[in-house]
C-alpha cells in the first residue's frame, strides 16, 4: 500500500437499495499512518476528506446533502466528524488525547440525494485520496464481512 | 412499553437529541433501550453512541417504516423480553414515516406480553437549510412534519430570522395541530422540555390514527 493511496476494493458496501431517492455509501476503512501523526493531522484529514466530498458530490449534480458522517476509533480514543452543510463545513469532537496516531478504523456514512450510489462512492474515494495527502493510508474494508463476524 | 420517535430529515439532528434525551432518562433511572435505522450498511451514530457509554440496537440497510418493518417488530419482542424497558427511543431513517414506525412498534403485541404505549413523535426542522430543504425535498420534509406531535424548529443559534420565520411558516401549513418549538440541541437549548413531553405526554396509537383518517374519509365522501 502506498502511503497517501486509497484501494478500490469493489467489496466495500453500496447497498443496493436506492431509498427514497438517495445515494447511499457506507463502508469501513483501515487507516495508518507511518509514522505516526499527531492528532491535528487527523483533524486536518477529517475536515478535509468531509468537505471534498460534498463538493466532489455537488460538482457530480448532487441537489442536497443528506449528511457526510466519520467516526474513527483508536488505541486513544475516537475522532467523530460530520457534514451536512457544505457551506457550514464540517463539525468536529475528539478525545484522542496527546499521543501520537499510527493506525484506527474508520466509518463513513453519506447519504446524498440526486446522486445514485455508485456516484456517491467514486466520490467517497476521491475525497479520501485527496484528503489523505501522502501523510495517511486509506485501506477500505469490506463491511459485509464486519458484519457477518458481528453476528 | 413505550416508544419515542425523534425523526427528520438528514442532518436535523435527530442523533444529537437522542444522545441528550438518554442521557437524560439514564440520570433519573429510567431503564432505556435505544433502536437505530439507517439507510446505509454501516452506521456511525451506533459507534458514536458506544463511545459514550450507550448501547444502541441497529436496524442497517432498509428503513423501518416500511422495508424491514418486521425486523423492528422482532427487534422490540427481543428487547422487551431482555430487558423490559420503560422507554424504547427509535431514530428512523431520515426519509421514514412516523405512523407507519408506530403500525411496525404495535405489530410486536402479536407476539409477546408488550403492550405498546406512544410518547409525543417528536420531528426536528433544520431552520439554518430550510430554502434548500424545500427546493429538493420539500414532499418528504413535509410529510414528516405532518405527523408530529412536537415539532422542533432546530439550529436557532445558526439560522438567520428569514430562515426561521420560513421554518416557522411552513410547519405550521405541514401541521396545523403540533406544538412548535425552538431549540438548538447542540448546545442543549430547549431540551429538557422535550425529555419532559417524552416523559409525561401521550401520541395516539396507530389503529386511533388510522381510525380518525377512516372517518375524515367518511365524512369528507359524506359531505
Amino acid at each position: 500500500m502506498i502511503d497517501g493511496d486509497v484501494s478500490l476494493d469493489r467489496s466495500v458496501s453500496t447497498p443496493s437499495s436506492e431509498a427514497h431517492g438517495f445515494g447511499v455509501f457506507g463502508g469501513v476503512a483501515h487507516l495508518t499512518a507511518t509514522p505516526p501523526v499527531g492528532r491535528h493531522v487527523l483533524a486536518d484529514f477529517t475536515s478535509v476528506f468531509l468537505q471534498t466530498l460534498s463538493e466532489e458530490c455537488l460538482d457530480r449534480g448532487a441537489d442536497l446533502i443528506g449528511h457526510l458522517k466519520l467516526h474513527l476509533r483508536t488505541d486513544h480514543g475516537a475522532l467523530r466528524a460530520s457534514l451536512v452543510d457544505h457551506l457550514a463545513g464540517p463539525a468536529l469532537h475528539n478525545n484522542l488525547g496527546e499521543f501520537p496516531f499510527a493506525e484506527g478504523d474508520l466509518t463513513v456514512n453519506a447519504i446524498v440525494h440526486g446522486l445514485d450510489a455508485e456516484n456517491v462512492r467514486a466520490c467517497v474515494y476521491v475525497a479520501a485520496r485527496s484528503a489523505a495527502n501522502g501523510n495517511l493510508a486509506v485501506e477500505w474494508n469490506s463491511c459485509v464481512r464486519e458484519r457477518e463476524d458481528a453476528r | 412499553m413505550r416508544i419515542a420517535q425523534i425523526t427528520g430529515f438528514l442532518g436535523s439532528g435527530k442523533t444529537t437529541l437522542l444522545i441528550d434525551v438518554a442521557g437524560s432518562l439514564s440520570r433519573r433511572g429510567i431503564r432505556t433501550a435505544i433502536i437505530m435505522n439507517d439507510i446505509g450498511e454501516v452506521s456511525v451514530d451506533a459507534r458514536v453512541l458506544d463511545d459514550l457509554g450507550l448501547e444502541a440496537k441497529e436496524l442497517p440497510d432498509g428503513c423501518i417504516c416500511c422495508q424491514i418493518s418486521g425486523q423492528l417488530a422482532d427487534t422490540l419482542s427481543t428487547i422487551q423480553e431482555k430487558i423490559q424497558p420503560e422507554f424504547v427511543l427509535v431514530e428512523p431513517t431520515g426519509v421514514a414515516k412516523p405512523w407507519m414506525v408506530k403500525r411496525a412498534t404495535e405489530y410486536t403485541e402479536g407476539s409477546g406480553p408488550a403492550v405498546i404505549s406512544h410518547a409525543p413523535v417528536i420531528t426536528l426542522l433544520d431552520a439554518s437549510r430550510i430554502d434548500l430543504l424545500l427546493r429538493a425535498v420539500r414532499r418528504t420534509v413535509e410529510s414528516q412534519l405532518r405527523e408530529a406531535n412536537i415539532i422542533v424548529i432546530n439550529k436557532v443559534d445558526v439560522a438567520d430570522s428569514d430562515a426561521l420565520s420560513q421554518a416557522h411558516a411552513f410547519a405550521r401549513e405541514a401541521n396545523a395541530h403540533a406544538r412548535i418549538v425552538e431549540a438548538s440541541v447542540l448546545h442543549k437549548q430547549g431540551t429538557d422540555a422535550l425529555v419532559e413531553a417524552i416523559l409525561r405526554e401521550q401520541s395516539t396509537r396507530y389503529e386511533e390514527h388510522y381510525d380518525q383518517a377512516q372517518a375524515k374519509r367518511v365524512r369528507v365522501h359524506n359531505d
